[in-house]
């Protein structure tokens, strides 16, 4: 049973917006026994049963804010998860999903990397680009460091 | 003297896209008039102009990410008819499954996620925990229950189109891949868990909405015509059929009508302020012309199921009036009899031995140089109409989508409710959510439904602080 869980969202068709799929491409290159990869376009209800089944989610996506190819790496709580649209669902409100339905509350973690072109396309501006190692890096690190 | 008042409901909360609602009320504080503004646009009948028709079924899924499955069979109906082909018989079933799987999905998503929070906590729960989160803390088991539907949808999607959301398998001519027996039982052995949880669910539901007195008699409780396709004989159906219309009475208004001529009994209007299409029964005309689509709808045309769970619920609730069933707040009680249906007619298809075929494409050149698709999305009747050229690109394209249909009741129904509940110097959360539940009755999907363009209506008003119009340009 997979330890820690990779949820990559984006969509492919919107240049840097597809960051975190092809950061679930590098992972899929090197597959892990203990390590679950997903590519979603969006966040579904669903997932929370899949978080519940690991100890560590991280969740990979593509920001508009900060600068293009910068870094941040975020612990996600349920403070002031709800829902209002079904296209609206958080990383928060499926954590929150999985603590109350499941009783499971693993450590969750945000990656965001700030894009720069969100324009129809299917290629990666090269500041994006390069923050796919740095992300490798960081899954790697939180990997080793949490949730065991 | 107290002066006239306009609230505004911005956005409408708990329904797939973006929308608002406008409720004018007068010196005394009633509501004389509503208005339900979809705010969205999406021009999918216009850019998709001058692409190869082969193209349109995966890119027409791109309209939605909650029922990309059926436009992609309505997108891919309409392209057999320019193909002028028959589809092999598996492809035609392994369709009827993968759209079934979808509607399972869509309509748990509707009541278990976004309506559920209305329905088991009351329209006057705290806001803050009028939601996903108030649903899980009082009954765990039933928001379990809306994500193992969820779960056993998407999976089938998934088995089928190698993907849950956008996939691309309904192609012109049938489907690109023959069902494995492995995916066929894995699909299988799901079947007993979701029927146990559509069983718990109409249990639940039944029990549950003798409190909601009130809101069924106000909640769109009017006489509209009702408007679905039915297989031969009359029974339900999602993918193939001929069209029928029934009034407030259950009276057959018409019957036998062929999808592909929906221009001769569907009109289309656009009003100035929404980017939605209101459509209307035309032999009536625009302002009688009112019909509804989708899961009530359905079960009020339809003469049976034709599965043994789902008739037997279906009696019962035809037993809910004498007439056609008019209340839109049963279309959340319709939705689970249909995902009743959907599961048990699954099954039925799943053990067809034909269903492992690996014919599954006819294929050909285009033949025609249009084709209409029609099929029953899960918000009700879908239509897709593409014209093309002799290389065989798209020259014009028309849909219409199950939520412009439902437009103009839509839009009735908000002035019911408000009528009766928004009253008083006090406007309460309760008053206003009531509101908002009654369009998520109608589970509208905005992001599908808006594609005016060419025909974008526009008026702009200027009002004076007591309310009146000043100035006003009109574009129409």
């Amino acid at each position: 049973m997979p330890r820690v869980l990779v949820i990559c969202i984006g969509n492919t068709l919107r240049s840097d917006d597809g960051y975190a799929w092809h950061v679930a491409d590098e992972l899929n290159t090197q597959p892990e026994e203990d390590r679950r990869v997903l590519k979603v376009h969006q966040l579904t209800p669903e997932l929370a049963e899949a978080m519940s089944e690991v100890s560590l989610v991280i969740f990979v996506d593509a920001a508009m804010r900060g600068d293009p190819g910068e870094l941040a790496c975020d612990p996600v709580t349920t403070t002031g998860a709800n829902l209002h649209f079904s296209h609206d669902v958080t990383p928060a409100v499926l954590l929150g999903m999985a603590k109350t339905l499941y009783a499971k509350e693993p450590r969750t973690f945000l990656i965001c990397a700030g894009g720069k072109v969100f324009e129809h396309g299917e290629s990666l501006s090269p500041e994006i680009t390069a923050a796919i190692p740095r992300t490798l890096a960081k899954i790697s690190e939180l990997a080793n460091t949490e949730g065991r | 003297m107290a002066e006239r008042r306009t609230i505004v409901i911005d956005p409408v909360t708990r329904i797939e896209g973006h929308s608002k609602i406008t409720l004018h009320l007068n010196e005394e504080g009633q509501v004389y008039d509503a208005q339900f503004h979809v705010t969205q646009f999406r021009g999918f009948e216009k850019f998709c102009e001058g692409r190869p028709f082969s193209e349109m079924p995966a890119l027409m899924a791109r309209i939605c990410g909650i029922c990309p499955v059926s436009h992609l069979i309505a997108s891919a109906k309409a392209c057999d008819a320019l193909l002028a082909v028959k589809i092999p018989p598996t492809a035609d079933k392994l369709r009827r499954i993968f759209g079934l799987a979808q509607v399972v999905q869509s309509h748990a998503l509707s009541l278990f996620h976004l309506s559920s929070p209305d329905i088991l906590l009351g329209m006057d729960a705290d806001p803050a925990k009028s939601n996903i989160f108030g649903v899980l803390e009082k009954n765990p088991q039933l928001a379990k229950d809306g994500i193992g539907l969820r779960k056993f949808g998407q999976q089938i999607i998934e088995r089928l189109g190698g993907k849950r959301i956008h996939p691309a398998w309904v192609v012109p001519g049938g489907v690109s891949d023959p069902l494995t027996q492995d995916d066929r039982d894995a699909i299988l052995k799901t079947i007993p868990d979701a029927l146990a949880i559509a069983e718990r669910s109409i249990v639940w539901l039944r029990g549950t909405i003798e409190g909601f007195r009130q809101e069924i008699a106000s909640f769109g409780n009017f006489p509209t015509l009702f408007m679905g396709i039915v297989k031969p004989g009359g029974g339900l159906t999602f993918y193939d059929g001929k069209i029928r219309f029934v009034d407030a009475s259950g009276t057959l208004v018409a019957k036998d009508l062929d999808p592909a001529d929906y221009q001769e009994f569907l009109g289309e209007k656009v009003e100035p302020w929404s980017y939605l299409k209101s459509t209307y029964y035309k032999p009536k005309g625009y302002s009688e012309g009112v019909y509804r689509v989708g899961p009530l709808a359905r079960l009020n045309v339809a003469d049976r199921c034709g599965t043994p769970r789902a008739d037997q619920e279906l009696a019962e609730f035809q037993e809910l009036q004498r007439t056609a069933v008019l209340s839109s707040f049963h279309y959340h009680h319709a939705r689970l009899i249909e995902i009743l249906y959907c599961i048990e007619r699954m099954e039925q298809l799943l053990n067809d031995p034909e269903i492992l075929d690996k014919h599954v494409r006819a294929v050909a050149k285009a033949n025609a140089m249009e084709g209409v698709g029609a099929a029953e999305a899960p918000r009700g009747t879908l239509f897709h109409h593409y014209k093309i050229d002799e290389q065989g690109l798209i020259r014009w394209a028309n849909l219409i989508i199950a939520t412009g249909q439902n437009n103009l009741a839509m839009n009735k129904s908000v002035l019911q409710v408000a009528k009766h509940y928004v009253k008083g110097e006090k406007i309460t959360h309760g008053m206003l959510n009531r509101v908002e539940a009654v369009i998520r009755a109608y589970d509208p999907c905005l992001s599908c439904s808006t594609h005016a363009a060419g025909h974008m209506a526009l008026q702009v008003q200027l009002l004076s602080p007591d309310g009146a119009v000043v100035d006003e340009v009109v574009r129409n």
